[in-house]
């Protein structure tokens, strides 16, 4: 069971897609200065609903999954992509730090990875990678 | 949020239809709009927020800056730095705008500024980057 499972029955969209997987992997996660903060780890479709209105079903799937990335190096660099072009107040919306966890089969399922390294989770009721990450580099 | 030296205004002086997004991550951080009416271009860029709202930078883009900036001959820098002034708009988490300041882009903050270094690399940016690459480029052979 999803964690989110009464929002996806509510879409025209098969959500997850039928193409993501579980998996055991080391993912890592921008993540803000508070790691247990429940706000590090709540997919933006449920930080900000109307920003959804206007959206199709499938973005709104998207919207409730939670990024990661396959490896430390991609995720600082794509970070770092980000704040060349927006500027330094960046560290406000994407986070300070890299998180490092274990995900498990158990945790939900993954969509493939995109040349960025990044990858949608959705997770399962028992997602529990939130309570066992290593913060492993400051956001610089 | 960084305090702003500019003139308040009610409302935007065009009427922006979204047309895409060029960077994303959790939803847009940079997206191009175009006026209705006039059909000009405008790239709105994400550049900061506090616990209410966010803040957009919005700008105008003129096609002949948008192509140099897909030929990396301009940088995301170069395309603000090229109006004289930008808005301010303070969305808050509905949507509805808090706040429009105009300002000069002389004072805009320089922590909303894109580094010297931001040109267009098509594997940092959306598919949509490509679409309208693809549309400039019509347009400029349309017009010459």
């Amino acid at each position: 069971m999803f964690k989110y499972q009464t929002y996806f029955e509510k879409l025209k969209y098969p959500c997850p897609p039928q193409n993501y997987i579980p998996q055991n992997r080391i993912a890592y996660r921008w993540v803000f200065e508070d790691v247990n903060h429940e706000e590090n780890f709540k997919p933006v479709y449920f930080k900000t609903p109307k920003r959804f209105i206007e959206k199709s079903d499938e973005e709104r799937c998207l919207a409730m999954g939670l990024s990661f990335f396959d490896n430390l190096e991609k995720a600082e660099h794509r970070f770092l992509q980000l704040k060349k072009r927006l500027g330094q107040e960046v560290y406000k919306i994407l986070g300070t730090q890299i998180a490092q966890g274990q995900i498990v089969e158990e945790d939900g399922v993954n969509s493939a990875i995109d040349t960025n390294g990044h990858f949608t989770h959705h997770p399962s009721t028992v997602f529990k990678y939130s309570k066992e990450i290593t913060i492993v580099k400051y956001l610089k | 949020m960084k305090k702003l030296i500019g003139t308040k205004i009610e409302k935007l002086d065009f009427t922006p239809i979204k047309q895409g997004d060029l960077l994303y991550h959790d939803g847009p951080l940079l997206s191009v709009f175009k006026d209705e009416l006039t059909n000009s271009l405008y790239f709105y860029k994400w550049s900061d927020c506090d616990e209410n709202a966010h803040r957009w930078l919005v700008f105008k883009v003129f096609t002949s800056d948008l192509k140099a900036f897909f030929e990396k001959k301009y940088s995301l820098r170069d395309l603000v730095l090229a109006q004289p002034f930008v808005y301010a708009l303070d969305l808050d988490n509905d949507l509805i705008p808090q706040n429009i300041l105009l300002l000069s882009t002389q004072n805009m903050p320089k922590n909303y500024l894109p580094d010297k270094d931001s040109h267009f690399d098509i594997s940092d940016f959306e598919e949509y980057a490509l679409i309208l690459e693809q549309k400039i480029n019509e347009k400029i052979l349309f017009m010459a």
